[in-house]
């Protein structure tokens, strides 16, 4: 017995020193990084921003230490594919970091290398140390990441989308009398496209009304949603991915490869309904949503014009909570998960292109920006929320402080990639070598119905015409219709 | 004119300034606005406001805007110089002897009248090969074709006022045809000259598509870096109107000295009696 | 200073010498063909070479990836069935005539305003040129925002003044904001050609017509216009040709949206987004044959008048 005692005891503090010793290993860092024998200058493309201002700064921290020049290129947001498509389609060989949204990884997965294959090429931890890095990061992220189960590309910072709300407003006892008074069921964020109609119609209200008790001055909008010809095609996959539906459906053989896509019936009957319920959505909304991008209809919510955000890029929440203390000193937000619980995803990611003259060096700093001090800067400084799961769980955005707005996304984001981590494998837009330009093509084509250019049906139509012209283009596997 | 008349052309003018000035004071007040003076909903803020030059600081120390501006200069003023040797030249041509009689005139006018994207992408495939990309040769060759077409019609027009007269005199004093053309002519054109080199001074100056798609970093002019304000969360208005507030001032010196010659010069002498 | 490869009969007997190449080239026959030789270098190089790789490729399927396959005329027939493109197409020759009108008709009053002498003329005419100086491209960003429905300095204006707030870019209004935008920077051009063309007149024309009683519209009408019309041709001409690729608005404004894709958007979202290089090129071809179209007829009418006047 005693013995038992003994040898159970020793067993419990072995472990326990080996877990702390684990969790004493130092994360990959700058130091970590090896000489690199290529001092080649590298080149990279990135978009400008207040990320990316801090980010920089860093790098330069990274060319002294490794001797290696990195040369920066900005330019706008909108045009970053264009500018790297030209070149990547051309044979130019010129950016040796390539800057990827996770729809194109697909597509590019040619141009680029596995970053396994690096690893184990310039790593002295081989692929073990680069999959022991990478495991802090979102499963979900770094799937989307992924062509055909090979790691292409590494998150900078994710965009993936959350539902924003006025939190106060919600909270308020008076809205949630007049709330359950009206339509007979608690005010609460909602789950349901009834709930959200509900909630926006309730919310939609003239100057001269109130709200919390206190008269309006200005007009007031149940909800803000960007309907321009821009990211509307994010809003929609929202929908699509709540309902289980997608722009086509991925068919995967027993092994596990990909056997066809086919635009079932359920899919283009959940792209008219959706369609349909956001135009329907449209008249809580203010006028300028129809032309609008992201920072319009954040502004809008940070002004106090609208109340809730149906879906909006989880990394704009810290900017709209700064724009709404200022504007509404008692407002407050809240993040959630889109109707249906499958909202947009995906990260600015960073790869290393097949045709550099530097890959060591490429892969490197891909590794160091992605790593837990560039990340830590990023979130810190530059406003972004990256994909790390250490970081989003770290104290330092939990304390008193920090918890709203930053600890709320984080928190937010870790519980909606738990929910959502058995779908992301089978979303289309992660499957296909076509899912760039579809997903440049659906920003115009989504666009039409709610400017009143075509009608629902038409639109699904010239949508699932042109997504069928682009993959037979662009991809190799067979795509059809229902 | 009646002081009724003066009243109404004095309005009009005023009202006719104010509409293209308005819009280009907004571009200099907002080069000094912060932030949150520029998305406001106060319409006194569009005047009344707190001024910082931090935009102006962000743009000269976080982005190479003297580099961009110096190759814009280069650039503008390599391209005009050679467009007007060879739109010169070929527009005397075509207004002393009609050379291909009409038809060659309309071909090189017709080259703007090609989609530029569609034809950037043979340019960029032919300049990939010879290893014109992100050069600011290379981006002054394609000025130049752009600019080609219309300093030659424009000069066209200034060549076709000189009186055919004076060149046949001149041939009877023994002037070769080579100093008629020198010595003669050119000096009477000079105010087409100016007028022409003006504009393709500013379209190669202002110019966007070729300049974004064929430079990345070393040739890169300023239009492209000020557009480049278009950020992953919001338009950085301040920095790109203190970009814009510098980069239009030449121009607009350049216009003002021209302005003079550009009445004169644009006759066409089409209608002289 | 003769240049003559053969020097005079007067001395008796002709010596004749080999010609330089010079002398060849600025000789009578050849000059006009010598001045002309930078031009038709940077034509056959810069001209030629696109046209026939799109002309090349406007037959064929390619996506700048792989094999270009041989389609025949299936990209044309494709595009004229082309619902958004003969939407375009038509947006575009509508905004074409909206602006060209307008452009015309801002710039024959300014001009008849600005055309006598007045104090203060310099900095009137340097200011008016100031729309046309400024790149296109940071004005339809900052157009972008001053027409906005909550911020815009345009709404606020209206605001201020007691009046209502208006929608600028909505779908029925856009194209026409669109137009404005365009106009507000060209008007200028238009305006400054016709003032020059009517300082020139000759002025006895005009006295002649005041002694024999003619009224000003009637001089307006039977006078200053037909005398005008050559530049008003030129600027028609010039005009026309820079609508159809008209571009530089949509790009920080509605991106095509809002019911205001235009020729050039959709000639860009093909070739350069989708990276088509096929369809593209077909667009392309149409677009150069339609503006030559419409260009050649009026250029022609505008080479008679230049003719004509001389």
């Amino acid at each position: 017995m005693r013995h038992r005692g003994i040898v159970g005891g020793l067993v419990v503090a072995l472990v326990l020193v080996c877990s702390f010793a684990v969790l004493a290993q130092e994360k990959f860092g700058l130091k970590d990084i090896p000489e690199i024998k290529n001092k080649k200058p590298i080149n990279m493309i990135v978009e400008t921003g207040a990320a990316w201002d801090k980010v920089i700064e860093y790098i330069k921290q990274f060319e002294t230490v490794t001797g290696v020049k990195v040369n920066i290129e900005r330019v706008a947001s909108p045009v970053v594919y264009s500018k790297e498509n030209v070149e990547l389609m051309a044979g130019t060989g010129y950016y040796d970091v390539v800057y990827v949204e996770t729809s194109w990884t697909c597509e590019w997965s040619d141009y680029l290398f596995d970053l396994e294959e690096l690893a184990a090429k310039y790593d002295p931890k081989g692929v073990e140390g680069f999959r022991e890095d990478i495991q802090n990061i979102s499963p979900v992220l770094l799937r989307c990441g992924q062509a055909y189960g090979k790691q292409m590309v590494l998150p900078f910072y994710t965009y993936h989308m959350g539902m924003f709300l006025r939190q106060d407003v919600y909270d308020d006892p008076t809205e949630q009398a007049a709330f359950k008074a009206k339509y007979g069921y608690d005010l609460k964020p909602p789950t349901t496209y009834k709930e959200l109609y509900d909630q926006a119609e309730f919310f939609t209200r003239k100057k001269g009304d109130t709200l919390k008790g206190k008269t309006l001055d200005h007009d007031l909008y149940g909800v803000a949603m960007m309907a321009g010809a821009y990211q509307i095609n994010d809003e929609i996959s929202c929908w699509i991915w709540g309902m289980g539906g997608d722009y086509a459906t991925v068919v995967k053989n027993p092994d596990g490869t990909i056997k066809e896509f086919v635009i079932t019936k359920k899919d283009k009957d959940i792209l008219k309904q959706a369609l349909t319920q956001y135009k329907d959505l449209l008249k809580f909304a203010p006028a300028g949503c129809l032309t609008a991008n992201f920072d319009f209809a954040c502004a809008q919510q940070g002004e106090g014009f609208a109340i809730i955000q149906p879906h909006q890029f989880a990394s704009l929440f810290t900017w709209t909570a700064d724009l709404l203390k200022e504007k509404v000193p008692d407002g407050r937000l809240g993040i959630y998960p889109t109707v249906g619980g499958q909202p947009y995803t995906g990260a600015w990611s960073l790869g290393v292109a097949k045709a550099s003259k530097n890959p060591e060096a490429a892969y490197w700093l891909v590794r160091y920006i992605a790593s837990y001090d560039c990340q830590k800067v990023l979130m810190k400084e530059g406003g972004q929320f990256s994909a790390r799961m250490d970081l989003l769980l770290d104290p330092e955005f939990h304390s008193p402080e920090t918890e709203y707005p930053l600890g709320l996304v984080c928190s937010y984001l870790v519980d909606i990639w738990k929910q959502q981590a058995p779908y992301v494998d089978n979303y289309w837009y992660f499957n296909t070598r076509a899912g760039g330009k579809v997903y440049e093509m659906q920003m115009n084509v989504l666009h039409k119905p709610m400017a009143e250019e075509v009608t629902v049906d038409e639109c699904v139509e010239e949508l699932v015409a042109k997504t069928i012209e682009l993959t037979s283009k662009f991809d190799t596997v067979p795509i059809r219709e229902e | 004119m009646s002081t009724l008349g003066k009243v109404v052309f004095w309005l009009v003018t005023a009202f006719v300034l104010f509409v293209i000035v308005a819009p280009l004071a907004w571009i200099y007040l907002t080069a000094f606005k912060s932030p949150n003076d520029i998305f406001t909903t106060e319409a006194r803020k569009l005047i009344f406001f707190k001024p910082t030059m931090e935009n102006f600081n962000r743009l000269f120390r976080e982005f190479p805007f003297w580099d961009n501006f110096l190759n814009t200069v280069i650039i503008s003023v390599a391209s005009t110089v050679v467009v007007m040797v060879i739109s010169s030249l070929a527009a005397y041509s075509f207004a002393r002897w009609n050379t291909g009689k009409g038809h060659l005139l309309f071909t090189t006018i017709s080259t703007r009248m090609f989609p530029g994207v569609v034809a950037a992408i043979p340019f960029f495939v032919m300049y990939r090969n010879l290893g014109l990309l992100d050069t600011r040769f290379g981006l002054a060759l394609l000025h130049i074709y752009f600019n080609t077409s219309f300093a030659t019609f424009l000069l066209y027009g200034f060549f076709k006022e000189i009186p055919e007269e004076l060149e046949q005199a001149a041939m009877v004093d023994g002037y070769s045809r080579v100093d008629i053309f020198r010595k003669i002519v050119l000096p009477l054109v000079r105010p087409g000259l100016a007028v022409t080199a003006v504009f393709c001074l500013v379209w190669s100056w202002n110019e966007f598509l070729f300049s974004f798609l064929f430079t990345r970093v070393a040739a890169r002019p300023v239009t492209v870096l000020i557009s480049s304000f278009w950020g992953s969360i919001e338009v950085q208005y301040g920095p790109m109107a203190a970009g814009a507030a510098i980069v239009i001032l030449p121009t607009l010196v350049a216009a003002w000295f021209m302005q003079r010659y550009i009445i004169r010069g644009l006759t066409f002498g089409a209608v002289k009696g | 200073m003769r240049t003559e490869a053969f020097s005079e009969v007067q001395t008796g007997y002709a010596v004749a010498r080999k010609p330089t190449i010079w002398e060849v080239l600025t000789s009578e026959k050849y000059f006009k063909w010598t001045l002309l030789i930078p031009l038709l270098v940077v034509l056959a190089i810069f001209m030629l070479y696109p046209l026939l790789y799109c002309a090349y490729y406007s037959f064929h399927q390619w996506g700048m990836r792989g094999e270009a396959i041989y389609v025949g005329a299936q990209n044309y027939r494709q595009l004229l069935n082309d619902k958004a493109f003969l939407e375009a197409l038509y947006r575009t020759l509508k905004v074409l005539v909206i602006c060209v009108s307008c452009e015309l008709l801002i710039g024959l009053g300014l001009a008849l305003l600005w055309s006598r002498e007045f104090p203060g003329e310099n900095i009137v005419r340097g200011l008016a040129l100031l729309p046309l100086l400024v790149a296109p491209l940071i004005l339809s960003l900052l157009w972008n925002f001053m027409f906005e429905y909550d911020f815009g300095a345009v709404n606020l204006i209206l605001q201020a003044l007691g009046l209502n707030k208006v929608y600028w870019w909505s779908p029925q209004r856009a194209l026409y904001t669109i137009c404005f935008i365009t106009i507000w920077q060209w008007f200028p051009f238009s305006t400054f050609v016709l003032v020059a063309g009517l300082r020139s007149l000759p002025r006895d024309v005009f006295e002649a017509a005041k002694v024999d009683g003619a009224s000003p519209w009637y001089t307006f009408r039977r006078l200053t216009l037909p005398m005008l019309s050559p530049l008003i041709m030129i600027i028609v001409v010039l005009r026309t040709m820079w609508l159809i690729r008209l571009f530089d608005p949509l790009y920080g404004t509605t991106r095509g949206g809002v019911q205001t894709e235009l020729l050039d958007w959709i000639v860009y979202r093909t070739a350069f987004v989708y990276f088509d290089i096929g369809y593209g090129s077909t667009m392309a071809i149409f677009s150069l044959v339609l503006t030559i179209a419409v260009c050649a007829i009026m250029f022609k009418m505008l080479m008679r008048a230049l003719g004509g006047t001389r």
